[in-house]
């Protein structure tokens, strides 16, 4: 996605004023400020960017009501599983939790929500915001301006091939599928409740949703379903992060530092076993995370690095029909290969990954 | 008789669209220093270059990788 220039982010299209019912409203009305001024500073006196952000219940819930209601529990507004993750693995201390939940994820991690303007009106302020297209409000948020510009490196990437010898993923190749054709306004509106983990989320899709019947007729779905997700047949390889580091730079500007990724497959076992997903395998990702993320604000801040795993489930968005591991049963049984075991976790991560890494002897065996 | 009405007709007439056109003209001008500079291409860019060399972006030079 390319930049704005400083202006075009700020440049309204006249078209909002004659054709779209919130030009109708007064400038003044949403974003306050004085517009009987006759200078920038006097006339942006007050003035408020994001009229949605923090409260979407102050302006768009005069309008919008049970929406702007439900948003305010929405992952994109709380960020909430971020805080609770984080939260699980830090130490004890209330002052080094203060300081970590507060100082630290405020200059790092909160700047990557997103508010009702933020994917109806502008770009996310995470990069850089701008008006998607002259302050007209858009009622679908554009794919590339407003999903893929956060999701990039690894939704993006996998969703539309651009990892290196690995195809996009077969609802955007085949069916030119965008986003919102599975991700619903009732998921990201959010049900105004407040989400742990984002896989916690009612209306989160379901393949089940469309591929009903499919699932029910071939013998390889019947043996495999509820045992395996969906992902574990049909991914491919999708992008692992290992390190992340945070800090201030001289200027006292935040900054983050990650290592390069590497594509890679791995089959686990389920860490959030549910209803929902009952699946005893599933795909798994290496998260940017480690022992050290926040050594710059407390060391060894993560005192209980080990109530959660690093390889993370995964819903990798690459899906195929057929894949290296489906292509007959000898691909994926007796592979010992795609499934995530002691030897591929380094032994400071293995107390983390316990409930995730498959012992020897739960390896599907290979057929005869 | 029948002119007068008429008259008064048009007369009441006129001075209704005078003031639906005063309130109209009222209302833009309220708004016309936020639209007046917003949608202007030519004022924003000698605003937004202004504003950029009193204060420019405040980015950490040391973000390295993805995010």
């Amino acid at each position: 996605m390319a930049p704005l220039e400083p202006y075009e982010k700020v440049l309204v299209d006249e078209e909002f004023l004659d054709e779209d019912p919130h030009g109708e409203m007064a400038c003044v009305d949403c974003h306050g400020g004085n517009p009987e001024a006759s200078t920038y500073e006097e006339a942006h006196k007050g003035v408020v960017k994001d009229p949605s952000w923090p409260d979407p219940g102050k302006v768009c819930g005069e309008c919008h009501g049970e929406v702007a209601e439900t948003s305010k529990g929405s992952l994109h507004f709380t960020l909430s599983s971020f805080k609770h993750i984080i939260g699980l693995r830090l130490g004890d201390e209330p002052a080094l939790r203060e300081k970590i939940l507060g100082e630290a994820m405020q200059n790092h991690c909160y700047s990557c929500h997103s508010s009702c303007g933020q994917c109806h009106v502008s770009r996310p302020e995470a990069v850089e915001g701008g008006f998607v297209e002259g302050h007209l409000f858009q009622k679908t948020p554009p794919m590339a301006t407003n999903c893929t510009s956060c999701h990039g490196s690894r939704v993006e990437r996998e969703y539309l091939g651009k990892n290196k010898g690995l195809p996009g993923d077969v609802h955007y190749v085949k069916r030119g599928m965008k986003c919102v054709a599975c991700h619903k306004g009732t998921e990201m509106h959010g049900a105004g409740k407040v989400y742990n983990y984002r896989y916690e989320v009612e209306a989160l899709p379901r393949c089940e949703g469309c591929h009903e019947e499919a699932l029910k007729k071939g013998k390889t779905h019947r043996i495999h379903r509820k045992k395996v997700s969906c992902h574990v047949c049909h991914s491919v390889a999708y992008k692992n992060c290992f390190n992340c580091h945070v800090g201030k730079d001289a200027k006292g500007l935040p900054y983050f530092k990650t290592e390069k990724s590497e594509l890679g497959f791995k089959i686990g076992f389920n860490p959030l076993r549910s209803e929902r997903r009952p699946y005893r395998f599933v795909t798994l990702r290496h998260i940017p995370v480690n022992r050290k993320l926040f050594d710059f604000y407390a060391k060894d801040a993560f005192g209980n690095f080990d109530r959660l795993p690093t390889w993370k489930l995964a819903t990798p968005h690459n899906i195929q029909r057929i894949t290296p591991q489906n292509k007959k049963c000898s691909a994926c049984h007796g592979r010992k290969e795609l499934f995530l075991t002691e030897g591929d976790v380094p032994p400071e991560e293995r107390a983390a990954n316990k409930a995730v890494i498959v012992p020897e002897d739960c390896l599907p065996k290979a057929k005869r | 008789m029948e002119v007068r009405r008429k008259l008064e007709y048009i007369a009441s007439f006129f001075a209704a669209s005078l003031l639906v056109l005063s309130l109209a003209v009222t209302a833009h001008s309220q708004e016309s220093s936020c639209i007046k500079c917003h949608t202007s291409t030519k004022k924003l860019i000698e605003l937004t270059r202004a504003l950029a060399a009193k204060r420019p972006p405040q980015k950490s030079t040391e973000t390295a990788g993805e995010g």
